[in-house]
């Protein structure tokens, strides 16, 4: 095996792959504009959003609106650490709000509802679409408003006996955020992150796999490279390489995305209050509050993620005839990547386990989600990194297999 | 120099691709291999080229055994096929040193060895742009001019002429002619018999991966009685038929 063979097929194709404007400007731009996004465009967007809709005054149905007491009536109007409702009158709260002619509806019993309390209790009822986010901040609005007049209520009907309104409530639950600051930086999106590092990984390495495989082929050159007294072992290590270290600036790129998004959330999003918009921010992705240690696990899950992949990659292309064959049989890669990545929204009732981590694809996603969350520990990037390398030197062994089929080689 | 000898490739029971072939070209000479479309001539080639393992008999190339000795086989041969196999976002000098740095050409002399080839071929222009913006005759100088980057003893041509203007593929032949020498042999495959008649001194007829008639294109158009070798190859293949 002659090394300068090999790097000399890794440069020709890596040469090849950064002429490739479009391809190489792909992977730089994307994870910068992705992650950002993601990190901050959501949160500014959606907070922004999310807010204007609780400064809004919805208009909200009544059904039998003069049997509703001006205290409910002025709760409701006036809202409660935000603006509240407009009141209007109708007469089928259920289809006003199916239609769409009110944002919600109250439906006042015929009986009225009572002005103090010690009577039998009286249900208001409340139209709401449940599926519905936006209708979430006017459902909280009406539910924060009754709630406040019916404990109004109580206390007046408490202090006319001489209690305390404390009297209902001797015991209180407290709870306490017990999330490592690397936890709560997560955000309930978090899941989404080890995704970014597959799509950057497929990404980078898509390109030069099929390029120097299924396109070698296809433009008829392989074969001409075959014919030099290079052997099979060094162009396929050749290509591995020029395979894996696209990978690697594609994870090099998403990973300083990260970083660099990280950074700046809490200055972009600083309109949000004093927590610098980790509130808003932790609605969505969170900013990768990850530290040296972690993002070193992070890359270093990323470095063997992309030589299992370049070598799943350049197994699979070869057997391809043409550029176009190759890159369909590379779809069922990318859906499963995301399909597992998605799936890790559930993560937390997975039970982890060391056969779990040491399975490719799912083992990486869980470490990198787990490293997200602050719950990785060295023993699990350890575990991970060890049997992503057994699966390198197994998919590459398969990629040279490939590549010394004749009825691979030269398949028309 | 090219000795094959019962040489077969079968794919599968059904399917033979080559079936006992044997010839010999010998150094100073440009050898036809003639036949139709899937006669087994790529397959031939392919075997001496050592990217197929043949499925029985032997072939020796240059002296190295293709079985045994495949590195040196591929060290001495130089191939040019129907496809142009460039890769498009390189250079034409990139390319030309790309290959010559598999044949340990040293730096001088693989610019030594570019230069001369830029002369003979005429495409002085052509190094330093990228081979996606060149013409179909563009490409042909330079993989012409990649296969015998290295100066090889054998140069193999299978169906060269493919798709080329008649300027290019005159070009081609020409290439071939002036390529041969007391040293060298030149294997050239085609189904063009026009082109063989024009080229070669001898040929070997194969069809169905079979050999018909192997001696020089007089002896074989006299063999079959014809005034041309596309009629004696018409003659030829049909009487076996």
């Amino acid at each position: 095996m002659r090394l300068d063979f090999i790097w000399r097929v890794t440069l020709k194709e890596l040469l090849s792959t950064v002429r490739d404007s479009k391809a190489f400007r792909a992977s730089i731009i994307l994870p910068f504009v992705m992650t950002p996004l993601f990190i901050i465009g959501f949160p500014l967007l959606f907070g922004n959003l999310f807010g204007g809709e609780v400064q809004k005054k919805q208009v909200v149905g009544v059904e039998n609106i003069a049997q509703m007491p001006p205290a409910l009536r002025t709760l409701l109007e006036s809202g409660e650490g935000g603006a509240g409702v407009e009141l209007k009158a109708i007469e089928k709260p259920l289809e006003a709000v199916q239609n769409g002619d009110v944002e919600a509806a109250i439906g006042i019993p015929k009986t009225g509802v009572p002005n103090s309390a010690g009577g039998k209790p009286v249900g208001i009822q409340v139209y709401v679409k449940f599926s519905s986010q936006k209708a979430s901040v006017v459902r909280e609005k009406i539910n924060s408003a009754i709630n406040n007049y019916s404990k109004s209520l109580v206390v007046q009907k408490l202090a006319s006996v001489g209690l305390s309104p404390d009297t209902l409530e001797p015991v209180k639950a407290e709870a306490i955020n017990a999330e490592t600051k690397e936890e709560s930086s997560g955000g309930i999106f978090a899941f989404l992150f080890p995704m970014f590092i597959f799509l950057a990984i497929l990404g980078g390495a898509s390109t030069v796999a099929v390029d120097s495989t299924a396109g070698e082929k296809e433009r008829g050159s392989l074969e001409i490279l075959l014919v030099s007294p290079v052997n099979r072992l060094e162009v396929v290590l050749g290509k591995l390489l020029a395979v894996t270290l696209s990978a690697l600036f594609g994870v090099v790129m998403q990973v300083l995305a990260f970083v660099i998004s990280g950074a700046l959330s809490p200055i972009v999003l600083k309109q949000f209050g004093p927590s610098g918009g980790s509130d808003i921010t932790a609605l969505f992705g969170g900013n990768l509050n990850l530290g040296f240690s972690g993002f070193f696990s992070m890359f270093l899950i990323g470095i063997t993620v992309a030589l299992m992949l370049s070598g799943v990659l350049v197994a699979i292309c070869i057997y391809a005839r043409s550029f176009k064959e190759a890159q369909t049989y590379l779809v069922p890669l990318q859906i499963l990547a995301q399909f597992v990545s998605i799936g890790m929204q559930f993560g937390d009732f997975i039970t982890r386990s060391t056969l779990l981590y040491a399975t490719p694809i799912i083992g990486s996603t869980l470490g990198i989600l787990d490293l997200v969350k602050g719950k990785a520990t060295p023993e699990i990037v350890a575990v991970i990194v060890v049997a992503n390398l057994v699966f390198a030197v197994v998919t590459a062994y398969f990629a040279l297999r490939n590549f010394s089929k004749e009825q691979v080689l030269f398949r028309n | 120099m090219i000795q094959v000898k019962n040489l077969s490739k079968r794919y599968s029971p059904k399917v033979i691709a080559v079936d006992d072939l044997s010839f010999n070209a010998q150094a100073g000479e440009i050898y036809g291999l003639l036949g139709p479309n899937g006669a087994g001539k790529t397959t031939t080639l392919r075997m001496l080229a050592t990217l197929l393992e043949p499925t029985g008999g032997s072939a020796t190339v240059a002296g190295f055994d293709t079985k045994r000795q495949p590195e040196d086989v591929r060290r001495t041969i130089g191939v040019v096929n129907g496809g142009m196999g460039l890769y498009d976002r390189l250079t034409g000098q990139e390319i030309l040193e790309y290959f010559a740095g598999f044949y340990n050409m040293g730096k001088s002399d693989t610019q030594k060895r570019i230069k001369e080839l830029s002369d003979a071929l005429e495409m002085n222009e052509l190094l330093n742009r990228r081979a996606g913006e060149y013409s179909t005759g563009m490409k042909q100088k330079i993989v012409i001019a990649r296969a015998v980057i290295h100066n090889p003893s054998v140069l193999i041509l299978d169906e060269a002429t493919n798709g080329l203007d008649v300027v290019a593929r005159r070009a081609v032949l020409e290439f071939a002619r002036g390529y041969k020498s007391s040293s060298r042999v030149v294997l050239y495959s085609t189904h063009i018999m026009t082109e063989a008649e024009e080229l070669c001194e001898r040929a070997a007829i194969i069809d169905h991966g079979k050999l018909i008639a192997e001696d020089s294109i007089e002896n074989l158009k006299s063999k079959a009685n014809a005034t041309n070798l596309e009629e004696a190859f018409f003659r030829l293949t049909r009487s076996v038929a």
